[in-house]
Formats: C-alpha cells, structure tokens, sequence
C-alpha cells in the first residue's frame, strides 16, 4: 500500500526539469553584440520575449512563423499590461526594424542604462546600454514598452 | 463469535481500503494524462507503442543541436521564433510525415511534460501542421505558449462538428463556404462528409477540392463523396481521432 501511495506521488509530481541553454563562443558573442556581459546560463524552455516580461520557465511566442510589426507586437504586449512609450519604471525595448521585430531586452533599474536578454535558446546577457545590438542577429533598437 | 465479529469489521475496512486505492488510482491516471480537458487519454498511443516510438525518437532527434539549429533562420539557436527551428529541421520534417497516426502520442507528449518550452512549443507547431490548422487565425483560439495550445487545442477539435454544421447551413456564397472549411484543417473533413445533404451540388466539385487541401497528399476526387471513398482509410484516422474529443462514432 505503502509503496504504491508513494509511486502515485512521484507520477503525480513530475520533475520537470529544465534544459540547460546552449552556450556561445566568445567570437559569436562579439559578432551579436557591441557590448556584453555573461549573466547566467539560462533554460531551453525560456525565450527573450518571456524574460524581458518576467517569464522564466516557459518559451513565448504568440504569433505565426512571421517575424511580428511593431504593431502586432504592441497589441500582445498590451495584454501583459505594457504600454508603448518610455514613461514607467519597467520596461521592455524590442529590436529589428518595425516591420520585423527578432529580438526582446528589459531594464534592469529605472536608474541604469543597463538591460538584460536571454539570447533564443542560448544564454542570459547583461548589456551596458538599450542599443547594443549589431546587424548579425538582432540589429538596433525599434521601440520601447513600459507599464508600473 | 469473536472470528465472526472480525469478518463483519473486516468487510467495511476492506471496501474503504479498496476505495482508497482506486481514488489513488484515478488520480494517478489524471497526473499522467492531464486534466480530463486534454484530449485522448494516453491508452491510444499505448495501443501502438510502435508509433508511440517512432514520434518519442523524432522528438529527441529534433531537438539535437545538429538538426534544431541547423537552418539559417535560427542563426545558430539565438532565434526567438519556434517557427524558425521547425525550418530545414530534417528530424522535424521525419516527425510530421508520420501523419495522423502521430497526433495521439504528440499530445501524449505535450500532456505528459510539466515544461512549455521549446520542444513542446515544436510539438504545437507539428499537431497544427499535420492536420492543416491554425489557431491563431480565431480569434477565440489564441495561444503563445504549449501551455495554452494545450488547453485551446481538445476546445477547438470539440467544437468541429458546430462549426462545420454552421458554415454548411450558412448563407454565405459557395466559396466563401469553401474558404472557412479550408481554414478549419483536416478535423474538419469527417464532418463536411457527414453533412453532405448540406453541400450545394453545384459546390460539389469544388468542396471536394477544398477537402483534398485539407488532407495533404489525398487522392483526388471530383465529388466530396467520391473524396471520401478514395481517402476512406485516412478519413477513419481522422474521425477517430476528432470523435475522441467530441464523442459519438
């Protein structure tokens, strides 16, 4: 009785463990960005649109195989109450072009010019300013989104 | 006296030990399966671990860094798009030609794991892809994570038989008919057939057109009732498999 109570709790609770990101070279990191810091590892279930909103665990995306417009962007983002202007304390800066966004960050203080973003399924950076983007992967910053 | 006295105590203790059991039981089949909401339980993919097998090694083998960052879109795994990975994915492409057989262990898969990642938002790309739907065209359908698609999917299969029913009876012009069958995907072709008394037969032709695109790869037909018997063994697949969700035969 015993020891089927307890293999019914362990299938009741599984593990779910996370898939550690994948790591990039020094050389692929300078190729992405002008500047850059290591911040953590990261997951494979996690994704920069989810980070930058404060998502950790899961992998976000709520269009089709398009890259998304900046207005289709800004109604997603509406739903986790950002809005599109720079006035609030947190915020969220996305990347590309407006017709093509490929790339999230977030602030890390409203006192700092500093940002962070989880690289696709790689790793988590920390960058000295909201512009650090070369034209490799992501390119500049396009918009900015903030909420309370 | 004291012997009998046992046994009649004892058949009370049995049947609460007995109940005990089977909650623990039940409980444990809804940890595996999910909620009750997510689809066919687990048993159909059991019924061929075959299969089960083949979709549990192309899901591995997809999520291989040689094969998921292997297209030029995912820039070597710093894409955020999940579309982006399922693109010159040889493993992602080996799991969708399985076909309609796959979609029971797919969501086995999805419903087993705790995570809404990557690989479970790949698996979502690859139920929508095998059976031609989009949720996100609906607007009631939306979802941006596995986690929703998980919920929003078993919703939307079940109210199949509704909206065929509705855009067949509708006043809208045969083409336009046409078009929101086509937008439905595969799940709808088993209920465009049982309400063929509702296709114009000078649509005829046309829906049996629009039915082949719904079932890529199906053999062609000029009538919807030809259609079906030229497609009869995939068409069994699919009812089978939307009728899990919504009952009936």
């Amino acid at each position: 009785m015993c020891a089927f109570l307890m293999s019914t709790i362990a299938v009741a609770s599984p593990a779910g463990a996370l898939t550690p990101s994948r790591q990039t070279t020094t050389a692929e990191r300078n190729a992405i960005a002008y500047n850059w810091t290591y911040y953590t590892l990261g997951w494979y279930e996690n994704n920069c649109l989810a980070y930058a909103v404060g998502v950790t665990d899961r992998w976000i995306w709520p269009w089709g195989s398009a890259k998304p417009t900046i207005a289709q962007v800004t109604t997603y983002m509406y739903t986790w109450g950002y809005m599109p202007n720079a006035v609030a304390a947190k915020r969220v800066y996305c990347y590309g072009s407006s017709s093509a966004v490929t790339h999230f960050s977030k602030n890390i203080s409203v006192t700092s010019t500093q940002i962070r973003a989880k690289w696709g399924h790689c790793e988590i950076f920390t960058h000295s300013t909201s512009n650090p983007y070369t034209s490799y992967a992501y390119g500049p910053r396009v918009f900015t989104y903030s909420k309370a | 006296m004291i012997t009998m006295k046992r046994q009649i105590l004892g058949i009370p203790l049995a049947i609460v030990v007995g109940l005990v059991v089977l909650g623990l039981a039940v409980a444990g089949s809804y940890a595996l399966n999910g909620s009750p909401d997510h689809g066919p339980d687990s048993s159909k993919v059991a019924d061929d671990p075959a299969v089960a097998a083949r979709v549990s090694a192309a899901l591995d083998a997809m999520m291989q860094p040689a094969a998921l960052d292997s297209g030029s879109e995912t820039l070597g795994g710093l894409s955020s798009n999940p579309y982006d990975y399922t693109i010159d994915n040889p493993q992602f492409d080996t799991l969708v030609s399985i076909g309609y057989d796959a979609l029971p262990a797919l969501e086995a898969e999805l419903n087993s794991s705790a995570n809404s990642g990557l690989r479970e938002y790949m698996i979502c790309i690859a139920i929508e892809k095998i059976t031609g739907c989009d949720l996100k065209q609906f607007g009631d359908s939306q979802w941006d994570t596995a986690r929703a698609f998980r919920d929003k999917w078993p919703v939307y299969l079940r109210s199949m038989p509704g909206r065929v029913k509705d855009i067949l009876a509708s006043k809208a012009s045969a083409g336009e008919k046409d078009r929101q069958i086509a937008q439905l995907g595969a799940p709808a072709i088993p209920f465009v057939i049982d309400n063929i008394s509702l296709v114009d037969e000078a649509d005829d032709a046309e829906m049996a057109a629009t039915l082949a695109g719904a079932m890529g790869g199906s053999a062609r037909a000029d009538t919807v009732g030809e259609f079906a018997t030229r497609n009869a063994s995939e068409i069994r697949k699919l009812r089978s498999y939307v009728r899990s969700y919504v009952g009936g035969r």
